[in-house]
């Protein structure tokens, strides 16, 4: 008797949908990730029509996140799920809504690009570039994390972005200073930009925070653990 | 994802897999519980304890035993001709297979209630009456009559019919009948073998929501093929499996969390998310 088969054909359709939950979700794992990179690409070149896409863009994760849970709450209604089921369809509403939000941080620096407009660059960025990328890593890892559902790997890549998050913070209070010193020292224009640059910092630093969540989702999804 | 080797199949669940009580909180215990129908062996070598005043089920694709191991913990197993049964059940510190032990006396104090409602053709009073009946408890019979029925949350709809044959209800309201019947003497354990199997889901609604406050005086076993309606209700569960050898083993026990939220066996695991059975 092959239960490996067995297994496969018991409930052929549910492992379907719930391969479909887990693709939807990295799908918008990319796009979330697209828009974070042209929202600071275009912060940093002041491209104000790339920010404007990013803008835009941003309906079309709100679509597919509105399409993942509604494809969760079919799947509970449907299939009264328990054990492994149940913990995967909880952390994909959980991740969705992390990914959405995460979203709206880059659409968020995208807004700032464009209210910024034309203003004279202070100096060249640098580090908020730095804080993007590290963010963007984070994100990946954390996404990583969630589809090979595996107890001691999802709990390394959460040790390792918790590690990593502190890093950011760390950049993060770089950033405020330097701007700060800008605001205080510069001309109003300068002033101006750094108050601007000044949240564009502060949501990568969220972005960062959003990705560590993430890992621990992933984590439930392993252990059941809420913590 | 989940992977099932082909020999663990024909195996008992690890024992760090059954759940351990302070054995002075059982009110149940059974050691090496195995009980063959002649040349079938059923279940092998089954342990595990039931603490007081908590709700139990017993769950496992059909054929695995446990109606056979419910049946062991009032011996009802003695009215089958052919089965036989070795090892011990304690209740309360107590061997139920003694010889000194009077089997009636303990159906008495185990009660127990099956999958289809069973009234016998009398009124529903003489069907709540004939247990204090036969125990000699004949003072205040409506009393018990009254109370038992309201324990079993059907003494509003059957109160102005009492005399009427206990045939003549729903099948839900026959249902409580047989558990308000279980209850007449005082039962400390009640036994269910998928008591709403054959109800609708409002009747099922109102057999559980019994069960649950049931349990604050009883202890409460009940076999169910309905994972949902065992996370509802319990506190732990038991899960049986029969392998190649047809014989049932227990395999996993442990809290409801455990068993629907994260079971450590593999084949709990497969068996809760519909996998197999
Ligand atoms: N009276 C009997 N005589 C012979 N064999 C029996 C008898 N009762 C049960 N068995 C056998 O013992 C095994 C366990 O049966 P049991 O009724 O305990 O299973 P179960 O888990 O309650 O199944 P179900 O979910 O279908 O009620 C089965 O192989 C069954 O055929
Ligand atoms: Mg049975």
């Amino acid at each position: 008797m092959d239960n490996n088969n067995d297994l496969n054909v018991a409930r052929q359709g549910f492992e379907g949908s719930l391969n479909k939950l887990q693709s939807d979700i990295l799908l918008l794992g990319d796009l979330v990730i697209q828009a974070i990179k042209k929202s600071i690409h275009s912060l940093k070149t002041r491209n104000i029509e790339e920010s404007e896409e990013v803008i835009k863009d941003d309906d079309n994760i709100d679509e597919l996140e509105t399409q993942i849970q509604v494809l969760c709450v079919e799947l509970i209604r449907k299939e009264a799920p328990l054990a492994s089921d149940l913990r995967r369809i909880v952390s994909a509403l959980q991740i969705v809504d992390e990914l959405e939000r995460i979203g709206d941080y880059a659409e968020g620096i995208a807004k700032i690009s464009v209210t910024m407009g034309k203003l004279i660059p202070i100096n060249e960025l640098v580090l908020i570039p730095k804080m993007a990328e590290s963010s963007v890593n984070m994100l990946s890892r954390s996404l990583e994390s969630y589809t090979l559902r595996d107890f001691s790997t999802c709990s390394n890549i959460l040790e390792e972005l918790r590690a990593k998050d502190k890093e950011i913070n760390a950049m993060h209070k770089q950033v405020q200073k330097e701007l700060l010193n800008t605001i205080k020292h510069d001309s109003a224009e300068g002033g101006e930009q750094a108050t601007y640059l000044m949240w564009a910092a502060h949501n990568l630093e969220r972005i960062a925070d959003r990705s560590k969540n993430i890992a621990e989702r992933s984590l439930f999804q392993v252990t059941g653990e809420i913590n | 994802m989940q992977k099932i080797d082909n020999q663990s199949i024909t195996s008992s669940g690890s024992d760090e897999n059954i759940i351990k009580f302070d054995q002075s909180n059982n009110i149940l215990q059974c050691e090496n519980l195995s009980v063959n129908y002649g040349e079938t062996i059923a279940i092998q070598k089954v342990s595990m304890g039931i603490p007081r005043n908590s709700i139990v089920s017993l769950i496992g694709p059909s054929g695995c035993g446990k109606s056979t191991l419910l049946r062991c913990f009032n011996r009802m197993n003695d009215l089958i001709p052919q089965a036989k049964v070795e090892g011990s059940v304690k209740f309360f510190q107590n061997e139920i297979y003694s010889d000194k032990v009077d089997p009636t006396e303990i159906r008495f104090k185990i009660g127990m209630v099956f999958q289809r409602p069973n009234p016998f053709p009398k009124s529903i009073y003489e069907n709540i009456a004939f247990g204090p009946k036969i125990n000699g408890l004949t003072d205040n019979l409506d009393e018990v009559v009254e109370t038992s029925l309201r324990r079993a949350a059907v003494w509003d709809e059957v109160k102005d019919r009492l005399n009427e044959s206990a045939l003549s209800i729903s099948g839900g309201q026959q249902q409580r009948i047989c558990i308000a019947r279980a209850l007449a003497v005082n039962p400390q354990v009640i036994l269910m073998d998928e008591p709403a199997s054959a109800l609708d889901p409002i009747s099922t609604q109102s057999i559980e929501d019994l069960i649950v406050e049931l349990s604050s005086e009883v202890t409460i076993l009940i076999v169910t093929h309905n994972m949902q309606q065992a996370t509802r209700i319990s506190d732990y569960a038991a899960f049986m499996l029969s392998g190649e050898d047809r014989i049932g083993r227990l395999i996993e026990y442990g809290t409801n969390e455990q068993i629907f939220g994260n079971p450590r066996d593999n084949r709990t695991e497969a068996y809760v998310t519909g996998r197999i059975g």
